[in-house]
């Protein structure tokens, strides 16, 4: 227990006792939960209750950026908001025998609060249209890797199916017998743009990574591209965030992100292990065609 | 004020109610019965004076509850011993593991395998397929023969890589909670086998009519009669428990393990791809140099010519006994033409007769699956067996229907390395139809074959076509196109 | 109350109409009724708003048990669920199974959107004050209102079977988006409980449809002489755009229903692509769409979140200018606010598809007409607290509800910004911040609107006042229970905690918050114990509640000129209607408030008619 919270529980007790004896208890009460509420939301990083640390993808930290934005306008609006309202709860609370004015409003006032909060709504909207496009429009992709993608991630209740292409090789949208699968754990290199082709095999779940803001639905009939860039070296979450069945809950997976060299390594070590035949500790023409010599050694 | 009264006092009444209804005591978590034990009437053994059901007074004593669980050392059961780790201070109690797995088990896998580990779930009835009932000691996905249990190697398998084509997902990311979870499925094993096991002893000194609800009770039986059970049911849980403890403990001794057969001979491809060889190394037969690497150069007749790094040396080795071992071109990695003609030759042989299941396209829809099969000894309906199923198609030992595996969907249940396959094809699927053609096909390069056959499959179906080997296989009269979807 | 003279007349007045010759009074409607024809199957609009408010508050109920259900889920995840568990449950020591908890958060949805929020608000209101608020004797088609009624029970009666056959109630979320919902082997409430669900929808949607109707005739033909469509209180505005709404948007549900039913039982795929394989059953053929239901689906589903609001926006109005004592804050801005939301609303559906996949541009115009939408929500507050400014507040329970509607819808509405922003929503898109987002506005706004309209409207149905002291406990309980309940969800969301998962815990980046959802849990609890206090005030004040006359909250609208309760016909005699509802403190007169009905000299009328 914070000494945060033992204050603030002492205060809200005082105000409320406060209000009611000054006959305000309403606009104490509603006053105090305006307060409580931008009060337990400024502690509330420090219990972690907020964002799972700083993005940790590019794109990522242009969405934290476009949220704190809102954040502040949508926290300006609020306070200004409650404060006008506790105000007029405090100064405007019945009297016996007081009449109210009688106004039946103003024509500047509606004009006013029309066109301000148009104008920031619009600003907002447009402000983010950028980030937007750059996250799901596939032409502005980086070309490279919307031409060459990691891996294929298919969907399926209640896990993350991978496939990845054989070293060396381009991934088709067929299976093709060299491919490298793995379950719900999925590598990628890091540092740089890499592309997934998402797709689900039975119901809709969605691709979400929270520590890099990324999200996407995997819907069923569609192949859908997601790039992403992780900007860490480790292991993240890798959740599903569409209800798809009873197991839901149950479809954790993790996005490891590598060195290009580790992530090379970890591909040639699937592939090894995928081709154990238990005769030669991988099939041996796999290893064996690296080795094969050039035509001129005949003897 | 009166009013007043009134409502709180309502209010209060209902608030009451309502919290009585959910305060009730909750209820522990139980093991299951099975159908068969709960048959049995009550005896009384030994000298006891009440009359207990024996089967479920032995599981009692030995197994525990769900909530008190007892680890039985005649078990090859790693239970958690009490360890000093200041890092896992809960590590510290005897049974930790166990107790550990309990609650993984409780959380993850109770939902389709049922507390007792019978499949049955409160979700179980809804998948497809079942939840496996670990009651049997049957395991269909391992690497072991025959009937022998999986090892702890194999549950982790099956944990980390689920089963595709199931509902069995991947828990991969449990990492070291999956050693205490495997801990507890082979105690539910062993424990619902010792269930079904003690049936049949009792089954064995009273007869089965005995059993039966409404059939002479021991419990008043004469003396003699008394004394004659208490042997027989002292002989049975002693029979009973030593088999079981050598049955999980064969499980994990490494000669359990099917390797292919040739495996024991040092392969020559190993040689080939190993950058850095230590000491001496045996290439074809022959003890080669620790500095000479040799690589494949080319093909020449039968031989490969085969090139020593260090000294530019040619050697030739005979071009067989690469290829022979698992019918793969050394050159492309792909299985070799003739391995695949031999591989579909297999198929539709009516000797190994795959198609009989596995249908003339592969999509697991062979004229077996239109048969009325008889209930197996060994399942869950044992007293049944020797009748007809009611639907038509296979069954499983667990009294499911069967459906031959699709092999045009390349879905591998098992895992899908070639050792894997090699090892369903070797051994057959413990618990299912599939069986094992280490008897039929001595050689290995025929269940190479085999595997190179089905792993092509889903890639290429044309390898199915042309006339078929044995004139007594015939397709039925509806072609089979296997280029229709999947 | 505030101590102004006429309420005496009016509670003399009143002496001679006490509820018992309600039925037949003198409007020649003299024929005897029998008990089933006069409060079963009645098709007085009073009789069937009061039975549409005592189902959905006993709905409401239901609701609430079923959320708490989910709660103790996301507190003490598989441990003994009380009640469910043991009784269900006890081979597995009373832990739910994943799939009961998917059913249970589908039919919490479910039964608190279809049976509580719409019917109460619709049904209950919108039944009891519209012809009372516009001096009509009755509905223009008082059998189909009825019928409106009668068919909201087949509905619950099906989502209650679903419970009970093989698989249990659906379990797709209420959204209950295809495939999952479209293939009988997706989840095991996609058997036979989703088929209940969608035929028990269909009931509701002709149920809502007979209503919309209903309400769009009766408030277009039959308003009393004078009052013009600019006199109508804002309740009559609401309920009357609502309707159009509802008549607008339901046929599409209704056919996605019917597409979706067709896909279940007769083999159609309108939703179902091909090459689909679940649960290893054989492989879907098809060339269905998954997409397209949630097109459907949020093409009713999102204007349909207006029809869970306006009413509610609009009787706030009424008792916030009532207990204000103040003439309502900018009518027009008012009027025009509400039309703006019902037409925006209509253009606005793909905000909920934007992780969907569709094209990016599409993206783009829906944030901005989903940005727009918040700014006619924006004008009604400000007048709101207009309205308030400058009046003369008097904090009875209706009030204080309605200021906890502003100030919490303020709260839903502004978060409501964060996904509007596609970007942000690309983080926050399924996670508790949505689910902050929308109980902030149905429960916070139009629950406490709602709870606000029972205190303020129990006079006109009973002649009886509710109990003032429990209405403000109540109040107390659930406004501080709710945001403990649902403010910390904007910070699960904010963690990245995604809805609709059975143990959130698996994943260890949410570990940290189990305690805050104990927390979140108890605050449920607690406040949905609060409610058997608003039961309990709501039953017990029919009975025991202070006898008061017609008027006793000194209003202004055509309803509280009537008796109270109104006889059968409603009006003593018809009402002729002078002005808007809402000239509250008109400075020529000795009280502050001034009846719609009540005549003016014409030498006085120059001084008050600037107004409506």
């Amino acid at each position: 227990m914070s000494p945060w919270l033992i204050i603030l529980s002492l205060g809200s007790a005082a105000v409320l006792l406060a209000g009611a004896l000054t006959k305000k208890f309403w606009p104490a009460f509603f006053g105090l939960s305006a307060v409580a509420t931008v009060g337990i939301s400024v502690l509330a990083p420090s219990y972690r209750w907020w964002l799972p640390g700083g993005a940790q993808s590019p794109m990522g930290t242009e969405i934290d950026d476009l949220f704190y934005m809102i954040l502040i306008i949508t926290t300006v609006t609020y306070i200004a908001v409650h404060v006008v309202l506790i105000t007029a709860l405090i100064k405007f609370s019945g009297k016996p025998g007081v009449k109210a004015s009688f106004s039946h409003g103003s024509h500047a006032l509606e004009v006013v609060w029309t066109i301000v909060p148009a104008a920031i709504l619009l600003f907002i909207s447009l402000y983010q249209i950028d980030v937007w496009m750059r996250f799901r429009n596939f032409a502005t992709f980086n070309r490279h890797s919307r031409e060459n993608p990691v891996a294929e991630v298919t969907a399926r209740q209640f896990e993350w199916r991978i496939r990845y292409p054989a070293p060396g090789k381009k991934l088709m949208q067929k299976p093709q017998p060299d491919d490298l699968y793995t379950v719900n754990d999925l590598h990628v290199p890091f540092g740089e743009p890499v592309v997934i082709q998402l797709r689900s095999e039975d119901v809709l779940h969605s691709f979400f990574l929270p520590h890099l803001r990324i999200k996407q639905d995997a819907v069923p009939g569609a192949i859908i591209p997601v790039q992403f860039q992780a900007n860490f070296e480790g292991e993240q979450e890798l959740v599903c965030a569409e209800l798809c069945g009873w197991g839901h809950y149950k479809m954790r997976g993790q996005l490891t992100a590598q060195r290009k060299s580790e992530f090379d390594k970890y591909l040639r070590d699937l592939q090894a292990r995928q081709s154990d035949d238990g005769v030669s500790g991988g099939r041996a023409a796999a290893v064996v065609t690296q080795a094969t010599p050039k035509a001129e050694n005949h003897p | 004020m009166n009013r007043s009264r009134q409502f709180f006092g309502t209010v209060a009444v209902l608030v009451g109610v309502a919290l009585c209804g959910g305060c009730a005591k909750s209820p522990e978590p139980k093991f299951v019965l099975a159908k068969s034990t709960e048959e049995i009437v009550p005896v009384r053994i030994g000298d006891e004076k009440t009359a207990v059901n024996p089967v479920e007074a032995a599981l009692h004593e030995n197994f525990g509850t769900p909530n008190s669980l007892v680890a039985w050392e005649l078990f090859p059961l790693d239970y958690g011993k009490a360890e000093d780790d200041l890092d896992h201070p809960e590590r510290g109690t005897e049974g930790w593991k166990l107790l550990h797995g309990r609650n993984l088990y409780m959380q993850h896998c109770v939902h389709c395998h049922g507390t007792s580990g019978d499949g049955a779930g409160p979700t179980a009835k809804f998948l497809n397929p079942r939840p496996r009932d670990y009651r049997l000691g049957k395991f269909k996905f391992k690497s072991t023969a025959g009937a022998i249990r999986p090892s702890r190697e194999d549950l982790r398998t099956t944990l980390e890589h689920g089963i595709p084509g199931t509902s069995m997902p991947s828990f991969v990311l449990l990492k070291d909670d999956l050693e205490p979870i495997i801990e507890y499925v082979r105690f539910l094993s062993m424990r619902g086998e010792y269930e079904f096991r003690l049936y049949k002893g009792i089954q064995g000194i009273l007869g089965r009519k005995v059993l039966a609800k409404g059939g002479s009770v021991p419990a008043e039986a004469p003396e003699e009669a008394r004394a004659e059970f208490n042997d027989g049911w002292k002989d049975t849980l002693e029979q009973v428990s030593t088999d079981l403890a050598e049955a999980w403990t064969t499980a994990d001794a490494p000669e359990s393990i099917i390797n292919p057969r040739e495996a024991t001979i040092l392969d020559d491809a190993k040689v080939l791809a190993d950058p850095k060889p230590r000491g001496s190394v045996k290439f074809s037969g022959e003890t080669l140099p620790a500095d000479r690497r040799v690589k494949l150069d080319h093909k020449e007749g039968q031989y490969w010519a085969v090139k020593s790094l260090k000294d530019e040396e040619l050697g030739f080795v005979h071009h067989e006994s690469l290829e022979a071992r698992t019918g793969i071109d050394p050159k492309t990695g792909k299985p070799t033409e003739k391995s695949l003609k031999r591989g579909r030759e297999l198929y539709y042989s009516q000797a190994v007769a795959c198609f009989k299941c596995h249908g003339y396209g592969g999509r697991g829809d062979g004229p077996s699956t239109e048969d009325f099969w008889e209930v197996g000894n060994d399942s869950p309906l044992f007293q049944y067996a020797g009748q007809k199923y009611e639907v038509r198609g296979l069954h499983d030992d667990w009294d499911n229907h069967l459906e031959p595996r699709n092999l045009i969907r390349g879905v591998y249940r098992g895992g899908r390395r070639p050792i894997d396959l090699y090892r369903k094809v070797f051994a057959g699927i413990n618990g299912a139809k599939m069986p094992g053609f280490s008897t039929s096909l001595t050689n290995d390069s025929d269940l190479w074959d085999l595997v190179n056959f089905v792993t092509t499959l889903p890639y290429d179906q044309s390898i199915l076509q042309g006339p078929l080997p044995d004139p007594s296989v015939q397709p039925p009269a509806a072609p089979v196109n296997p280029q229709a979807s999947n | 109350m505030s101590t102004h003279a006429p309420a005496d007349t009016a509670h003399a007045h009143d002496d001679h109409d006490s509820h018992g010759h309600a039925a037949h009074d003198s409007h020649g409607h003299g024929h005897e009724l029998s008990f089933f024809q006069k409060y079963v199957f009645s098709t007085d609009h009073k009789v069937i708003g009061i039975q549409f408010l005592i189902t959905t508050l006993l709905m409401l109920m239901v609701g609430g048990a079923l959320a708490l259900g989910v709660r103790w889920q996301l507190a003490y995840r598989f441990s003994t669920m009380p009640i469910v568990g043991q009784l269900v449950f006890a081979n597995e020591g009373g832990q739910i199974s994943p799939e009961f908890y998917t059913m249970l958060f589908t039919m919490h949805a479910t039964v608190m959107i279809f049976l509580v929020i719409i019917p109460i608000l619709a049904g209950a209101f919108g039944n009891f004050l519209i012809p009372l608020m516009i001096g009509a004797d009755d509905m223009a088609f008082p059998t189909l209102n009825m019928l409106s009624y009668w068919f909201m029970w087949p509905a619950i009666f099906f989502f209650g079977l679903s419970f009970f056959v093989e698989g249990g109630a659906s379990s797709g979320g209420w959204t209950n988006y295809p495939p999952l919902s479209a293939i009988r082997a997706a989840a095991p409430g996609s058997q036979d409980g989703q088929t209940l669900w969608l035929i028990g929808v269909t009931f509701i949607g002709v149920s809502s449809m007979m209503g919309s109707v209903n309400y769009m005739t009766t408030i277009i033909n039959m308003r009393a002489p004078g009052m013009t469509l600019f006199r109508m209180p804002m309740t009559i505005w609401a309920m009357f755009i609502t309707a159009i709404l509802q008549a607008f948007a339901l046929p599409v549900l209704t056919a996605a229903g019917f597409m979706i039913l067709a896909d279940r039982t007769i083999g159609t795929c309108f939703f179902i692509p091909g090459g689909l394989t679940v649960n290893n059953t054989p492989t879907t053929v098809g060339g269905g769409q998954a997409l397209l239901w949630q097109h459907l689906f949020w093409f009713y589903s999102h204007p349909a979140v207006y029809i869970m609001l306006l009413p509610a926006m609009g009787m706030v109005s009424d008792m916030l200018s009532c207990f204000s004592r103040k003439p309502l804050f900018g009518y027009k801005p008012m009027v025009y606010s509400i039309a703006a939301i019902a037409g925006l609303g209509f253009i606005v559906w793909g905000h909920h598809m934007f992780i969907s996949g569709m094209n990016p541009a599409l993206g783009m115009t829906f944030m901005i007409s989903t940005m727009m939408i918040a700014l006619p929500s924006a004008v009604k507050t400000f007048n709101w607290l207009g309205t308030m400014w400058g009046g003369n507040i008097q904090f009875t329970t209706p009030m204080i509800n309605s200021i906890a509607f502003v100030s919490m819808f303020v709260v839903g509405g502004l978060s409501g910004i964060f996904m509007a922003a596609v970007p942000v929503d690309i983080y926050i898109h399924d996670t508790y911040f949505i689910v902050a987002h929308f109980h902030y506005v149905l429960f916070g706004a139009t629950l406490f609107g709602c709870f606000g309209a029972i205190h303020y409207w129990f006079p006109k149905m009973w002649g009886r006042m509710m109990n003032e002291t429990a209405g403000k406990i109540h109040f107390v309980i659930s406004f501080i229970a709710f945001n403990f309940t649902f403010f910390p969800m904007h910070f699960l969301g904010a963690a990245g905690m995604p809805r609709r998962l059975a143990d959130p815990y698996n994943y260890p980046y949410l570990e940290h918050l189990l305690p805050l959802n104990q927390f979140m849990t108890w605050s449920a609890i607690v406040m949905g114990f609060a409610q058997f206090i608003l039961l309990a005030n709501f039953f017990l004040s029919i009975k025991y509640g202070k006898r008061v006359g017609r008027n006793p909250w000194n209003a202004n609208g055509l309803e509280w000129t009537a008796p109270s309760p109104p006889g059968h016909g409603n009006f003593d005699i018809l009402p002729v209607v002078y002005r808007g509802p809402y000239e509250y403190a008109t400075p020529n007169l000795d009280v502050d408030y001034f009846p719609q009905t009540q005549y003016v000299p014409v030498e006085q009328r120059v001084n008050v008619a600037h107004g409506h």
